[in-house]
């Protein structure tokens, strides 16, 4: 802060004084011309009028032959405080005729260099020629013009520290303010967002207090926002691990069967469930998709699941039964949920013993069967259609039991939307006929089927929960 | 077309048949991606009145899209589906949805360049001026002589089966011709208050025809040839309309 301060009246300081030295530099240039020009005429004049005087005074003294009369003439021209440093008069000869200073009289002068000499010449005929002269004492030109000097560094001087003191007062203004918008915008970074400057300026910095409010204000509302976002966001995650725990965590043995589920969900809760459980000699074994995304679908799907045990645990349900059960769930849920939500079930019963498995699809993906004989994968679309949009007597009209050998070495596949609408890296979506193709391949290993249905995915764009089961027939008993 | 990403509509479109239903257009992908706009869309697209939606752009619908829809039928508001594509009608059929809606494949006529009303006197002295208006008219818009032959010989036979039948030569009674001319077709509606007709009993075999040497059937026979469509249904009034569509060629 204090170096930023500084900073400020250094940089004023040495503009101002710079600005301050040029326009004095300039001025004392002309003054000065001006003043020697002007002191040095001044003397000239002066030197002059004596000088005149003086020739008078030559005249009459020679005439009257009164060399006292032209000496007295001398003395009195001789004037040094006024710069008349020197007084004579020459004879045609050159010889001193009289002079300010008596011994320099009848003989000659020595040279005076750089003198500024006022000579005038006296013909007087009969009597000869005379030469008059006063030198002006070059020292007073150059006193005047040193006092000149002096009394402008001296002005400038004053005007120097008038100028460094405004520049102080100039930064002041300015760094004060500059010091409190710094203070509240460390205040800001460190942590008390919505942090208010009180700085009641209409200038520039005025505006940029008010812009730093504005900033502070959406700062803290940000946060707020990003705080209730992270929150819902654990809350969700909670809510995912929650809805995992229901779902059945690991496949029961089962001698002679495999039964293998491959379960990714995506970031979000969602829809997918799946549920298989063992009873009176029979495996029983579902696979639903609830339409919808999120929360909604994930509280339906939870209730789905309830109702679902609920129907099928409590009593024996045989295969006969199969059908009216599913029908029940319809009805729960054409009751219950929202007109715009359905569920797409696939529900199955094994007969352990004889392989037989009967099953219905309500709306749900076709059954894919592969039969190990013919090594071809077979789909399997009875009609059916998803729970919640009719009415018992149009479901049960529309809706199917169907029946199926499991021979030894085959394998029957459930999937959920999120394996068959996957989008690819190509942008395509792997589609039913990609899956059929994909299990022909990797017929024998469910995981490594999802694990190269993963790898094409294209993980930019947002994908579904993904479900996909596989039970297989063993090919020796146990 | 205007309004919405994802639900189109177009004002000078028609689906002939369903010209009380209000048209929009679904075209792309809807997923989890854009669904919410898609929500945001029907709820505003849907009114007081029957919808129809043609779907021959629309390439995927996900699961709640389809929810939507279904949450929008009831038993009074029908909702048609028009041209769907293979896949998505596949997945209508995977969900057993299929029956909920009506699902029809029939053309949409764009950009309506001309209305045309006309009142056609049950006589068949009014088939010849009748007949030279319509291909004066044609002319405009179709440069397609055997298009424009086709279309008159319809409506000519469609008229003369009226005045003759439906009307039995009264020629105090008249027949309302509206003429819609689309860019890539035209729709011409009959109105009339003369018998009904039931076109089930005019199924027409060629061969019988042909063997029993009786003069009927052939009209309609000829008509089914010539155009994309005819249709025929007694108006809630008690008068009959009849529909011919004929597309023109690209």
């Amino acid at each position: 802060m204090q170096k930023k301060g500084l900073g400020l009246y250094l940089k004023f300081s040495v503009i101002i004084s710079g600005f301050i030295l040029i326009i004095m530099i300039a001025a004392g240039y002309l003054v000065l011309r001006y003043q020697e020009n002007y002191v040095r005429s001044q003397l000239q004049d002066t030197g002059e009028i004596l000088l005149s005087q003086l020739a008078e005074s030559v005249r009459r003294g020679i005439q009257t032959g009164d060399d006292l009369f032209i000496i007295n003439a001398v003395e009195a021209a001789h004037r040094p405080d006024a710069g008349i440093e020197e007084v004579y008069v020459l004879t045609a000869a050159g010889q001193v005729l009289a002079h300010n200073e008596p011994r320099y009289i009848g003989s000659e002068l020595p040279p005076v260099e750089d003198a500024l000499l006022l000579k005038r010449e006296v013909q007087l005929p009969g009597y000869g020629e005379y030469q008059a002269a006063v030198r002006i004492d070059q020292e007073m030109v150059n006193s005047a013009i040193r006092g000149v000097r002096a009394r402008m560094m001296e002005a400038t001087l004053l005007i120097l520290a008038g100028g460094l003191l405004g520049a102080g007062v100039l930064s002041g203004i300015l760094t004060r303010p500059i010091e409190r918008l710094g203070e509240s915008v460390e205040e800001i970074a460190a942590g008390n967002y919505g942090h208010q400057i009180n700085l009641d300026r209409r200038d520039e910095l005025g505006s940029l207090a008010e812009s730093i409010n504005h900033m502070s204000r959406r700062i803290e509302e940000d946060r707020k926002e990003l705080v209730e976002k992270q929150r819902l966001e654990n809350e969700l995650r909670l809510g995912r691990q929650i809805q995992h725990t229901l779902l059945p965590e690991r496949t029961p043995e089962i001698s002679g069967y495999n039964l293998e589920i491959e379960y990714e969900s995506s970031l979000q809760v969602g829809g997918d469930l799946y549920d298989f459980f063992r009873k009176d000699g029979k495996l029983y074994v579902f696979v639903a998709d609830v339409s919808g995304k999120g929360v909604p679908a994930a509280l339906l799907m939870t209730n789905t699941l309830a109702s679902l045990r609920a129907l099928f645990l409590d009593q024996s349900v045989g295969p006969n039964q199969l059908l009216e059960k599913v029908a029940e769930l319809n009805t729960l849920i054409v009751e219950n949920f929202q007109p715009s939500s359905f569920v797409s079930l696939f529900a199955g019963i094994i007969d352990l013993k004889t392989g037989i498995l009967d099953y219905v699809r309500c709306g749900h993906n076709p059954l894919l069967y592969y039969h190990s004989e013919s090594e071809e994968v077979v789909s399997h679309q009875p009609s059916g259609v998803a729970l919640g949009v009719q009415r018992r007597s149009e479901f049960l009209e529309r809706t199917e039991l169907e029946t199926l050998q499991l021979h030894r070495g085959d394998y029957i596949y459930q999937y959920s939307d999120g394996v068959s609408e996957m989008i690819l890296e190509d942008s395509d979506r792997l589609g039913r006929e990609g899956l059929e193709e994909l299990i022909l391949n990797y017929s024998r290993s469910p995981e490594l089927l999802l694990d190269e249905i993963f790898s094409r995915s294209d993980k930019t764009r947002v994908q579904d929960d993904v479900v996909l089961l596989a039970l297989s027939r063993c090919e020796t008993n146990g | 077309m205007a309004e919405g990403q994802i639900v189109k509509v177009c004002d000078d479109c028609l689906i002939g048949g369903y010209e009380n239903h209000k048209l929009g257009f679904l075209s792309g992908e809807i997923d989890t991606e854009n669904f919410e706009i898609f929500e945001r869309e029907i709820e505003n697209f849907f009114g007081e009145e029957d919808v129809i939606f043609e779907c021959s752009e629309l390439d995927y619908i996900n699961s709640a899209g389809m929810g939507l829809l279904i949450s929008k039928c009831s038993s009074d508001k029908n909702i048609v589906l028009a041209n769907l594509k293979e896949e998505v009608n596949d997945t209508l059929k995977l969900l057993g949805f299929d029956e909920l809606f009506t699902i029809v494949k029939a053309p949409v006529f764009r950009e309506e360049q001309e209305n045309i009303q006309l009142t056609v006197d049950a006589s068949p002295g009014s088939l010849e001026p009748t007949r030279k208006k319509v291909r004066n008219l044609l002319q405009k818009y179709s440069s397609n002589k055997n298009e424009i032959h086709q279309v008159v010989t319809s409506l000519d036979e469609t008229l003369s089966n009226i005045i003759e039948h439906g009307l039995k030569f009264n020629s105090d009674e008249t027949i309302e011709l509206n003429l819609c001319i689309f860019k890539n077709g035209l729709i011409i509606y009959l109105n009339d208050e003369g018998e009904q007709f039931n076109p089930d009993e005019h199924d027409f075999d060629l061969e019988r025809f042909l063997e029993d040497n009786k003069r009927r059937g052939l009209g309609l026979y000829l008509i089914n040839e010539l155009l994309d469509k005819f249709s025929y249904r007694v108006t809630p009034g008690g008068k009959n309309l009849v529909r011919l569509e004929k597309k023109f060629e690209e």
